[in-house]
């Protein structure tokens, strides 16, 4: 038992891992943004991102910390509904593909979401919009920074505040060197180690302690978790799908990627995205149906899959662990910070504040405003008080409100500002409200509802139909 | 309740699909450079 | 006024000072006599829950096991869970896990097998199926339309592209 007593690594370790990979990271960053001359250059990477790097992209973002640790939280919990529930997730970034392709169409030169709002809602939505899209992004931007600083610390024995400043510092870093360009590259190469390392770990587990001794282990001792009608699991599945719709449908990270991508790279890219993430929850979440055999029992429940690979492989495993969770932490973190500053620049300061801003300015008010939200996040992260992490718990209600009124405002001429203002308020205030009444697993879906019959509503009374012409606003 | 055969093919197989995923990916990368359509 | 105002917040601080002033074993005087106090959730709706252990201040460094029972008097231990790390000076709780509908006893022990803590009971009452079911079915309506909405949305609008170009090429 000692072996989970002291930690995994030294810390001494840790921090040079994280000092390699920090250089590593910035030095790739400067290296690529050097061919950023314009404000497009940085903040979409010039528009014409290829295939590969946008398959990867897509997929290595949405491998956040969540995939590697609540993915087997989930699974410790929920048992096997667990884990394929969560990997139903992937559905966000397949059903996204067509939408991305539609947002590619409609506003060639489009720069984020909050333009898309604008343009086809007008103010009333679009303030709706931003304040869903600000509550959202800090709420995912304090989890992981903060995610970071536990992790590190758990893993190493590494300081909160040390191992939390360094993943911030490195992320601003290199975002704020390369731009689009960067988050990019880094994802590609962070989705390989990723995907590496957990196949690696759960390879090691089930040659370790088989499948069957797993089974066995679980159906006599812990039933529940193999149970197909588990009551709890079943009401969380649908919920879960509509809360991962919300995030990707609403929030610039995916359609900042839509519109970088290169002309018909869209559809494709975020459909094999989809695909390839679609099994990984299950291999991360597997990871923790091996904890009972194994004799480990959590403090708390997103602890268990580094607790189980780091018991499985020893020394080797804490490192893959580290360098896996780090790398899924920055996917998320550079492209949340490079989206979010976007989201800054260009629906408050260059539609709101400043509509003549020349390009250079534009520029070096996106590299302040990506400085800016590390240094606000870092503040935020600095405490570390648990109820800000867990902001992003009933984020699901905000999110799933935005789902319809961005389908129908993206095909159906028909629906008005006023009902889509409507229905996302209204959606995300019922949906707080049943998260509060009810519980956890019906805030999205009663979010998702109703601004569903709001949109409906609308459809059905509007008179007026919008012109696609009105989307194409030159920069 | 989730029988030791289905329980072993969903890991397994889901196992495959994503050690496939670098391949498929480092495939797709490599076509790009060759072409030069990276970005 | 003033005075009055003065006299309320006196006396209420002077409360707030003796509720803090009592002893912790006043608090809860049947944990008393163990050197462990251990709390958990009366109910759980989903089989699994969290385990908290506080220590009294003169208890040293030890080993710990969670024993599980169905009943208060532990006539059969079904299971023993090993307590992460060196006990309550690593970490204060442990997430179990995978229960079924029932109750659920539980106390602490050293390696000797001696009694560490008062037992707990945990009631494991999970929802009913129909309500599960009828979430379930609610949500896959609600999904079903949407994916039906965005397919054929997504084909009208690839349709109308291409008749838009093909016109083009004519003119």
């Amino acid at each position: 038992m000692n072996k989970a007593t002291d930690f995994a690594l030294d810390s001494t370790l840790g921090l040079s891992l994280v000092a390699i990979f920090g250089v590593l990271w910035i030095a790739f960053g400067w290296y690529l943004g050097r061919k950023n001359k314009s404000h497009e250059d940085f903040a979409l990477a010039g528009r014409n991102v290829g295939f590969a790097l946008a398959a990867a992209t897509a997929m290595a973002t949405w491998v956040t910390s969540n995939t590697t640790l609540v993915a087997p939280q989930l699974t410790y919990q929920l048992g096997v509904w667990g884990m394929v529930g969560y990997s139903f997730a992937a559905l966000g970034l397949i059903l996204f593909a067509p939408l991305a392709a539609r947002i590619k169409h409609l506003m060639p030169h489009g720069y984020t979401s909050g333009d898309f709002i604008r343009l086809r809602f007008g103010r009333a939505a679009w303030w709706v919009f931003m304040v869903i899209s600000v509550v959202y992004a800090m709420g995912w931007l304090v989890s992981l920074g903060m995610a970071g600083g536990i992790l590190l610390q758990a893993l190493s024995g590494l300081d909160y505040h040390i191992g939390m400043s360094a993943i911030l510092l490195i992320c601003v870093g290199y975002t704020l060197f390369g731009g689009l360009r960067a988050v990019i590259a880094t994802d590609f190469i962070q989705a390989l180690i990723i995907i590496v390392g957990v196949v690696g770990i759960a390879w090691f587990l089930i040659d370790t302690v088989s499948l069957e001794t797993i089974h066995t282990e679980l159906s006599t001792d812990h039933p529940q978790l193999l149970d197909l009608l588990f009551p709890a699991a079943v009401m969380f599945l649908f919920n879960n799908i509509f809360f991962g719709l919300g995030e990707i449908f609403h929030s610039n990270v995916w359609w900042s990627r839509a519109l970088a991508f290169k002309g018909k790279v869209a559809f494709k890219a975020f459909m094999l995205g989809g695909l390839l993430w679609l099994p990984i929850p299950i291999v991360t979440g597997f990871i923790a149906l091996a904890a009972p055999q194994l004799g480990i029992f959590p403090p708390t429940a997103d602890m268990v899959g580094p607790m189980v690979a780091a018991e499985v492989l020893g020394k080797v495993g804490a490192i893959v662990v580290f360098i896996v969770v780090f790398s899924a932490l920055a996917s998320s973190l550079d492209s949340l910070l490079a989206a979010t500053s976007d989201l800054v620049t260009r629906d408050f300061y260059h539609k709101k504040l400043r509509p003549a801003a020349s390009d250079q300015q534009l520029l070096r008010v996106n590299r302040y405003c990506i400085a800016g939200l590390g240094v606000l996040t870092w503040l935020l992260c600095l405490p570390q008080i648990a109820t800000l992490g867990a902001l992003l718990n009933f984020a699901g209600a905000f999110v799933a409100s935005t789902i319809f009124p961005i389908v129908f405002g993206l095909y159906q001429r028909r629906l008005t500002g006023g009902y889509a203002a409507l229905a996302m308020g209204a959606g995300t205030f019922a949906g707080l409200v049943s998260y509060f009444a009810i519980g956890f697993y019906v805030a999205a879906l009663v979010s998702c509802v109703v601004s569903a019959l709001i949109c409906a509503v609308g459809l059905w009374r509007s008179r007026t139909l919008f012109n696609w012409q009105d989307m194409q606003e030159r920069a | 309740m989730l029988g030791l055969t289905g329980f072993s093919v969903l890991v397994t197989v889901c196992l495959i699909l994503t050690a496939l995923a670098p391949v498929v990916l480092l495939g797709l990368w490599l076509k790009d450079l060759i072409s030069k359509q990276l970005w | 006024m003033p005075n009055r105002a003065r006299f309320v917040i006196h006396i209420s601080l002077l409360l707030l000072i003796t509720l803090f002033a009592r002893p912790s074993s006043a608090l809860s005087p049947s944990t008393a006599e163990y050197p462990y106090s251990l709390h958990a959730p009366e109910v759980s709706r989903e089989g699994y829950f969290v385990l908290n252990a506080q220590a009294q201040p003169s208890i040293s460094v030890q080993s710990l096991w969670v024993d599980h029972a169905t009943s208060a008097e532990f006539s059969h231990i079904t299971r023993s869970y090993p307590w992460l790390g060196r006990g309550v000076a690593d970490f204060q709780q442990i997430t179990l896990t995978g229960f079924t509908s029932g109750d659920h006893y539980f106390r602490l022990r050293n390696a000797a097998g001696d009694v560490l803590s008062n037992v707990v009971h945990v009631r494991v009452d999970h929802y009913p199926l129909w309500q599960a079911l009828g979430l379930f079915f609610a949500g896959l309506t609600v999904f079903i339309l949407l994916v039906v909405l965005i397919i054929a949305n997504h084909r009208t609008a690839s349709r109308t592209k291409i008749s838009q170009s093909k016109g083009a090429n004519h003119e």
